[in-house]
């Protein structure tokens, strides 16, 4: 494969707190969001990004998107790196990359009207006539499955799943070449749910987007995405396909979330996890998982371990997984 | 035949809004036998929490009009209690775990103060005995630490503490009937996990009668011995687990089940059930499900199904039940 | 069926309805007082000086409130007061809401060193004494009707900017904003599409209850003899006038102090009937 991945991040590092007084001392603690991320996204694919809550992936997507400040690291998009940029050039490189929202209730303006959420990307990034505009925004309104009447509504008016579309259709009106999705499904009803997932599939087919698929809901993301990244405590502990990740998941904290999920089949068990997340401002020195970790060693609790391929797409970061000379 | 523990018998709930009444639940009659797990199952808008709040009346008076033929837990009649006697119910009969521990639980009071005052009310358990027996509640919650945990602030805790602590709280005063609203919806996964396997052992070792409110279908699944499938305001569907998830039969509780993720089996295509649920303050002849059943007859939108026995014991209610075949 | 829902909704609205009924008697009066009156505001009548009103003794139905120390018909000149209280009081009020809305904005959207020099004019505004303030701009710009309205916006933009600024901070951290900042919206378009709707509301609350406020300050600066001035009246030089005559004409004073009570308590219960219907939780 030849084509540029989309987005490359290295060293992905990202610190809240820690203001200095004018002393130079440190007045508020450190908390390290992401810690030290090496990811790519490849063009075309649907990257999931799961973990519990404090694994640092929604600042991943802010991040990835530029939304928020980055403390250390390096981000390339399409090739060109984008971790500095600033002011207009960030503002107008923003039609290429869009965020959909987690809460259908709230990334919608509510004084605005369906159609001007819609025509703002249009209007913002490009000179098009206000009937060009309309055209699109019209067509844009069918293709997210709502009927072209809404367009003179309010946000108010509509259901979250109505309204989760309009999000949706918001971010790919301008066709762009990466959209982060930030837990897009979790405020929605299940039987919803299975019908955002559907809008996103047909979308990216009609418009050839690549996603980063922010989730909580393991169990979902093995259908829709291509492959997925697991996080913990700011770091990804392992990513593949999601074939390779849901037959050979290496990592244990990736079986634990795999065990934990809820099952309609009565046969399954399920298995649980015990202890607590630590807490971000002081993570577990060398693996952050070993204080929870069923196959804790030694070494788990002096030594971080390193990102360790497995094969095919597939790595993991711990000391159980052998550095493998050939793939298998 | 063992008297319920909790009957309900033609429950309506309407709320009153700017613009019309809400019939937020219509005609439910549900009953849950002592020591018996029911699962209570829909999405937003089908009057499951509402239903379970009415019980213990926890909704605001001046806007809600309740009225049932029957609400009876553990013999005692609940309609037309005063304050004092329904706080007398409240605790040693029927006890309510809420969804959001952050905001159910007093910010300003430490754990153990919010544990023991059920306990001396009711009770009238001294300081140290009350004290000594919530040290022992929040161990048995998997508290670790429980008798410096006991004089901490909830915000000094996670998630999944503050949710223990609730179930402590839920449990200091012995009850029969625990009532779980959505307990998990807020949680991660692994803690989700963690707090049904507590509730489970717990239940099992007191024979308490369980009534959980969820609208994750996988999740009920292990736990409860019979479901209850909710949609707009009615049950459609009231059977055991074993024979809910081997096939349902109403319509709407089948598409449900064939949305729910499925970790077992990820990478089978799932079609989702088409259309919305309905608008609450408009209320259909017929079966409100009917516009987006597949299953419908020009029946269905002119009359109301009735909950029904089927063969197998299973109360449905609809016209053109899927059947075991 | 429309009897009832006719009165839940004159139950629901009767706050604001009595306000808003009377400000619109004020406006009528001020907009048609050369109709209404039955005197010129200025006609002195030397034979009819303090005159009570028609229900007391001596009063008659030729002067319904009675005249004043030069015989000029209180009720005339109370209508035509109606006219410089008015649009000073609308003036000032769209002055003051301009330009506190704007100083609100910024210094909520921006932050950091706007936010901090702002507040700082903010603070320093409100330790000054305002009457003073007003008196040395008045005494040094002169009088008249510009700048009278500027100095009662003065005494009102505060009110404006702490209100806007409150709201615009917790508005520009809702997620539709960061949403819009995502998009790439510019943040000049930000704050005209995105805050500022949402923060209008606010706006508009605090606009009636200045408009009361500013009645009233304008009442106080021409009963100080630094108001309008000219020949039509105000209730303020009204109350001015009225002064020495307290002990042996009260309705000199009381007729004007009336209708500046009434129309500033029509303000406030216009402004509490929006706040009410702001706040989503009463709506439900």
């Amino acid at each position: 494969m030849t084509t540029a991945p989309i987005i490359r991040a290295e060293g992905l590092t990202v610190e809240f707190g820690g203001r200095r007084s004018l002393l130079g001392r440190q007045t508020a603690p450190v908390v390290q969001a992401l810690s030290n991320i090496d990811i790519t996204v490849e063009t075309g694919e649907t990257l999931a990004v799961v973990g519990e809550s404090g694994c640092g992936k929604s600042t991943l997507g802010r991040a990835l998107l530029r939304s928020t400040p980055i403390t250390r690291g390096r981000i390339a998009f399409k090739g060109q790196d984008i971790t500095t940029m600033e002011g207009e050039a960030l503002r107008s490189a923003r039609r290429h990359f869009q965020m959909i929202f987690q809460d259908p209730y709230a990334s919608l303006n509510p004084k605005m009207k369906i159609f001007d959420t819609l025509a703002e990307p249009l209007r913002v990034h490009t000179d098009e006539s206000s009937a060009a505009i309309r055209t699109r925004v019209l067509d844009m309104l069918e293709a997210a499955g709502l009927d072209r009447s809404f367009a003179e509504r309010y946000p108010h008016e509509f259901s979250g799943g109505q309204r989760q579309r309009v999000a949706i259709a918001r971010a790919a009106i301008l066709r762009p070449d990466f959209i982060v999705a930030d837990e897009p499904l979790s405020a929605l009803d299940v039987s919803l749910q299975l019908q955002i997932l559907k809008l996103f599939a047909s979308l990216k087919q009609q418009f050839s987007l690549t996603y980063l698929f922010i989730s909580h809901d393991l169990a979902r993301v093995f259908g829709f995405a291509d492959r997925i990244a697991v996080m913990y405590l700011g770091k990804v502990v392992e990513i593949g396909s999601a074939r390779e990740i849901y037959h050979a998941p290496a990592h244990p904290y990736t079986r634990a979330l795999i065990a934990a999920a809820p099952s309609p089949d009565p046969e399954r068990k399920t298995g649980t996890l015990g202890g607590e997340i630590p807490s971000p401002l002081n993570p577990p020195k060398g693996c952050r998982f070993h204080t929870r970790c069923p196959m804790a060693m030694d070494v788990c609790s002096t030594l971080e371990p390193q990102m360790t391929s497995i094969g095919g797409q597939h790595s993991a970061a711990c000391h159980w997984v052998a550095p493998q000379p050939t793939a298998v | 035949m063992s008297s319920a523990m909790l009957e309900v018998k033609g429950l309506n709930v309407s709320f009153q809004t700017g613009d019309g009444a809400v019939h937020a639940v219509r005609d439910l009659s549900l009953t849950v036998a002592p020591g018996e797990i029911v699962g209570l199952v829909g999405e937003s808008g089908s009057g499951k929490s509402v239903t379970m709040m009415s019980v213990v009346r926890l909704l605001d008076r001046r806007r809600t009009e309740i009225r049932a033929e029957k609400m009876v837990v553990d013999g005692r009649s609940l309609l037309e209690l005063g304050r004092r006697d329904l706080e007398s119910v409240r605790g040693p009969i029927v006890s309510y775990i809420f969804q959001d521990p952050l905001t159910a639980l007093n910010p300003l009071l430490t754990v153990g103060r919010q544990i023991t005052e059920g306990m001396r009310r009711h009770k009238g358990m001294s300081r140290s005995s009350a004290r000594a027996r919530a040290i022992d509640l929040l161990r048995r919650v998997g508290i670790p630490a429980p008798e410096t945990r006991i004089d901490q602030l909830p915000h000094q805790m996670s998630g999944g503490m503050r949710q223990r602590v609730m179930i402590a709280i839920a449990l200091a005063a012995d009850p029969k009937l625990l009532i779980a609203d959505e307990p998990t919806t807020a949680l991660d996964v692994t803690v989700q996990a963690e707090i049904v396997k507590l509730v489970q052992s717990i239940q099992r070792e007191r024979g308490m009668a369980m009534v959980w409110v969820t609208h994750d279908l996988a999740l009920l699944a292990k736990l409860a011995d019979r479901v209850v499938v909710m949609y707009a305001g009615r049950i459609v569907e009231d059977a055991t687990a074993e024979q809910l998830y081997a096939q349902p039969s109403h319509p709407y509780a089948a598409g449900l089940l064939a949305s729910t993720s499925r970790i077992d089996d990820p990478f089978t295509e799932q079609d989702p059930i088409p259309g919305t649920p309905p608008n609450p303050k408009i209320v259909s002849p017929g079966c409100s499900f009917a516009p987006r059943c597949s299953r419908a007859q020009p029946r269905c939108e002119a009359e109301l199904p009735e909950l029904h026995i089927t063969d197998d014991g299973r109360r449905v209610a609809c016209f053109n039940p899927i059947m075991r075949t | 069926m429309r009897v009832s829902a006719l009165r839940m909704f004159l139950g629901r609205h009767t706050i604001g309805l009595i306000g808003l009924a009377i400000l619109a008697t004020a406006a009528t009066a001020a907009i048609f007082a050369p109709w209404i009156a039955p005197y010129s505001p200025t006609k002195v009548d030397l034979l009819a000086r303090l005159v009570p009103p028609f229900w007391v003794e001596g009063g008659s139905l030729k002067h319904i409130l009675g005249t004043d120390n030069l015989g000029r018909d209180i009720l005339s000149r109370v209508i035509h007061g109606a006219q410089i209280s008015l649009a000073v009081g609308g003036g000032a009020v769209v002055l003051g809401a301009i330009i506190g809305s704007l100083v609100g904005l910024f210094a909520g959207y921006f932050g950091g060193m706007v936010d901090a020099a702002l507040s700082f004019l903010i603070n320093v505004q409100l330790s000054f004494p305002f009457t003073l303030l007003a008196i040395f701009l008045l005494a040094t710009f002169g009088g008249g009707f510009l700048s009278v309205v500027v100095v009662v916006a003065l005494a009102t933009w505060v009110n404006y900017a702490r209100v806007v600024r409150g709201q615009v901070m917790s508005v520009k951290n809702q997620e539709y904003v960061e949403a819009a900042r995502s998009v790439g919206v510019p943040t000049r378009r930000i704050l005209w599409r995105y805050i500022l709707p949402n923060v209008l509301s606010s706006i508009i609350v605090v606009a009636s209850f200045s408009m009361a406020q500013a009645i009233l300050t304008e009442a106080a600066l021409s009963f100080l003899g630094v108001g309008i001035g000219g020949a039509t009246p105000s209730w303020g030089t009204m109350l001015n006038d009225g002064r020495n005559y307290l002990q042996n004409a009260w309705w000199m004073t009381a007729m004007p102090g009336i209708a500046t009570a009434l129309t500033v308590l029509a303000g406030n219960l216009c402004g509490d009937w929006l706040q009410d219907r702001a706040d989503p939780r009463f709506r439900k």
